[in-house]
């Protein structure tokens, strides 16, 4: 038994506290500032409308999502299509940009007619949440031991084994993403906004932006923790203990579907061309002039360049917190360890408006001004959100990882640290490459915590692009939204520069 | 019952070859062990005798017709009409024990009624009737081996394969469990190939024994 105060435990308690402090105090607070103010949130007719049309448009995309994502998890997946994996990259495309990017190329492609209003809100969401159906779906398939394939595979084809066997074993990772979706849809405003469809997100931030009502404000965005916790708590009632023994593994080449790939094919290309290929097509079509982007980065080069310093420098931080927290999950090295993964999980659903006004609410105030009114105050909104991600990536790693060969290097009598420096670390290499890479993403395209709580002047490309929207000429917009996707693309072409090194 | 067959089979993965120039022949009914020591390929063999792998070089005959050749699976697993027990038994732990049971038998087009009587005397036969509704892990070591078995054998397959199938058990399950293959034999007469690097269960089950080594 180690030592209460030992360098492990004060480390990893370390690591719940950056959480605590950054996503669960807010909240805390918030709910004390909030008492006292449901009166009017609740009697205000307007609000149960705009509460039903997030609920409607949540439903509707998550419905959409799960149509198209779970086909397409299966035929990339599970068949032997051709070019699959280029496939999965290019339908993955969207979740890497900010959903009012698509909206703004959809916008390009159709016009508003047809657009603006919940079809076209559904129709972007869709389209930009769908990857999570897919990849999810996709990792929970690849997931199942492939010897419980090919004892179907004796008796029954492949799509009997797939519907029988692997799809049943990987339904709880569909039903989480499922979950995800429904959730990051409700949070979502940018491009709801774009469209002129109003959800309940705006009712919370028009109290603080336009009112700068704190008390109505947070408790308007009380309903939307209520239906997180709520989502969160059914998935943890009806997926708990149904997650079975499942382990990284190759593929099982026998239970592979074999596809006469040609008509499937056309139909993805055309799919691909549509959904991903035709909108961000629109906004280079529109957007790719000289004039255009020499006055988009006039206007928001600065943004940009702070768009990528606080995304490397939150994944910088979140690299390292995600893998103690994944090593205090996985190893259950402290008490309320579970609290501690579902908290994250809860803060990662959690719409970025809610958590943005709980910052706002926590660190307004004389003493803490130095995180206020700086970039700190974004870095800290990043950590709370999605710290989940890097944790959730490191769990995957770490699990495959033996504990016994922690146990070797601490017979051999290394201390905790050096057995985290010299072993577990470069075991989970790939892991922390990942971790750091997504959450640098995610940060990249986030517009809802930076639109709240950058201090003036020191906004992001995704803010300043939100702010730019409300009365900018379309070629600009299009410009601006080809200077995401650059930015976007900065830190891929970095990790695919190291790939090739290492290769 | 069916013969099988290797005929100057090879196969590698990259390049280390598992499985270089091997012939055999199995006769139907006969009750054939493979041994040898850890990693010399004999997984890889049940592998490419179930269909899941197909050979670099040489062929695979059933009953005189080749299933796999060059490369290419003719005859998909599906189609072979054998049964395996696989070395982690990998049984569906979503499903209960009839229904692990019953997965074959419907891929087959068994009626209910049919898959009903099936499922009843197979797990009779394993003496494990009265864990029909159970699912497989709240079921012992030992169980947990005889459902694989009854899986492998619910759809009367012509030959049945077995990958170290005792070798996570103690001596007495063994013991009772090499007892239990040997009667299942005896009553269904099919073909069995039985991997295993233990002397003892070799001793118990063979009828015949090839050596497998290693390859180069």
């Amino acid at each position: 038994m180690g030592r209460v105060l030992s360098a492990k435990n004060v480390t990893l308690a370390g690591a719940a506290a950056v959480l605590i402090v950054a996503g669960l105090l807010p909240l805390g607070v918030m709910g004390a500032k909030s008492l006292g103010h449901y009166g009017p949130v609740l009697s205000n007719a307007r609000n149960w409308k705009l509460l039903a049309n997030s609920l409607l448009l949540a439903g509707s995309t998550t419905a959409v999502a799960a149509l198209a994502g779970v086909p397409l998890a299966i035929l990339f997946g599970k068949t032997n299509l051709p070019f699959r994996r280029l496939f999965a990259v290019l339908f993955s495309l969207p979740l890497l940009l900010p959903p009012y990017v698509l909206a703004v190329g959809w916008f390009q492609v159709l016009g508003s007619s047809w657009l603006f209003g919940l079809p076209g809100c559904i129709l972007v969401l869709a389209s930009c949440y769908m990857p999570v159906v897919m990849l999810l779906t996709m990792v929970y398939l690849r997931t199942v031991n492939p010897a419980l394939e090919e004892a179907g595979r004796l008796s029954a084809n492949g799509w009997r084994v797939l519907t029988g066997i692997s799809l049943p074993l990987a339904a709880p990772g569909v039903i989480l993403s499922l979950l995800l979706v429904f959730l990051l849809t409700l949070g979502e405003f940018g491009a709801t906004t774009f469209l002129r469809f109003d959800v309940f997100p705006v009712a919370s931030f028009t109290q603080f932006s336009a009112f700068y009502d704190f008390g109505a404000a947070t408790a308007a965005a009380m309903p939307l923790v209520a239906i997180t916790l709520a989502g969160l708590l059914v998935e943890r009632r009806f997926l708990h203990g149904k997650t079975f023994a499942f382990r990284w593994a190759a593929p099982a080449e026998s239970s592979r579907i074999r596809l006469r790939a040609l008509g499937p094919l056309l139909l993805l290309a055309v799919l691909a061309a549509m959904a991903v290929a035709l909108p961000l097509s629109a906004i280079f079509w529109r957007g790719a002039s000289p004039r255009a982007l020499g006055d988009a980065f006039h206007r928001a080069g600065d943004s940009a360049l702070r768009s990528l310093l606080y995304a490397v420098t939150a994944a910088t931080i979140l690299t390292p917190l995600g893998f103690l927290l994944s090593y205090l999950i996985h190893r259950r090295a402290l008490p309320g360890w579970r609290l501690l993964d579902a908290l994250g999980l809860f803060l990662f659903t959690l719409p970025g408006t809610v958590l943005g006004i709980g910052l706002i609410v926590l660190w307004n105030r004389p003493a803490t001004n130095w995180i206020y009114t700086t970039p700190l105050i974004v870095i800290a909104g990043f950590i709370a959100q999605y710290t989940a991600l890097s944790t959730r990536l490191m769990l995957a790693g770490l699990s495959q990882v033996p504990v016994a060969m922690e146990e070797a290097a601490e017979l051999s009598g290394a201390g905790w640290v050096r057995r985290i420096w010299r072993i577990l670390a470069p075991l989970c290499r790939g892991s922390i490459g990942a971790a750091w890479i997504v959450t640098c993403l995610f940060c990249l395209r986030d517009s809802s915590l930076p639109l709240l709580l950058a201090p003036p002047g020191l906004d992001t490309l995704t803010a300043r692009t939100m702010t730019l929207m409300a009365n900018g000429a379309p070629d600009l917009i299009a410009a601006l939204c080809i200077l995401l996707v650059a930015v976007t693309a900065l830190p891929l072409a970095a990790l695919a520069f190291v790939w090739r090194r290492r290769a | 019952m069916t013969s099988l067959e290797f005929r100057r089979v090879s196969k590698r993965y990259g390049d280390r070859a598992v499985v270089s120039d091997l012939s055999f022949q199995i006769q139907a009914g006969e009750r054939v062990v493979l041994h040898g020591p850890s990693g010399c390929g004999k997984t890889t063999v049940l592998r490419l005798l179930a269909g899941f792998l197909a050979p670099d070089e040489g062929a695979v005959l059933i009953d005189g017709t080749q299933v796999a050749a060059q490369g290419k699976v003719w005859v998909e697993p599906e189609h072979r009409r054998l049964g395996m027990v696989f070395q982690d038994l990998a049984l569906w732990p979503h499903l209960t024990v009839y229904e692990n049971l019953e997965f074959g038998l419907k891929a087959a087009g068994l009626p209910s009624d049919a898959r009903r009587a099936r499922i009843e005397d197979t797990l009779a036969r394993v003496r494990l009737s009265e864990c029909a509704q159970a699912y497989p892990t709240r079921l012992s070591g030992g169980q947990q081996q005889r459902v694989a078995v009854a899986r492998a054998l619910a759809t009367r397959p012509l030959a049945l394969l077995m990958d170290e199938p005792l070798s996570n058990l103690d001596d007495e399950l063994q013991d009772e469990l090499c007892d239990q293959i040997l009667d299942l034999h005896a009553q269904l007469g099919f073909t069995l190939v039985y991997v295993t690097h233990s002397k003892e269960e070799m001793r118990r089950i063979a009828a015949r024994a090839i050596r497998i080594g290693f390859s180069r």
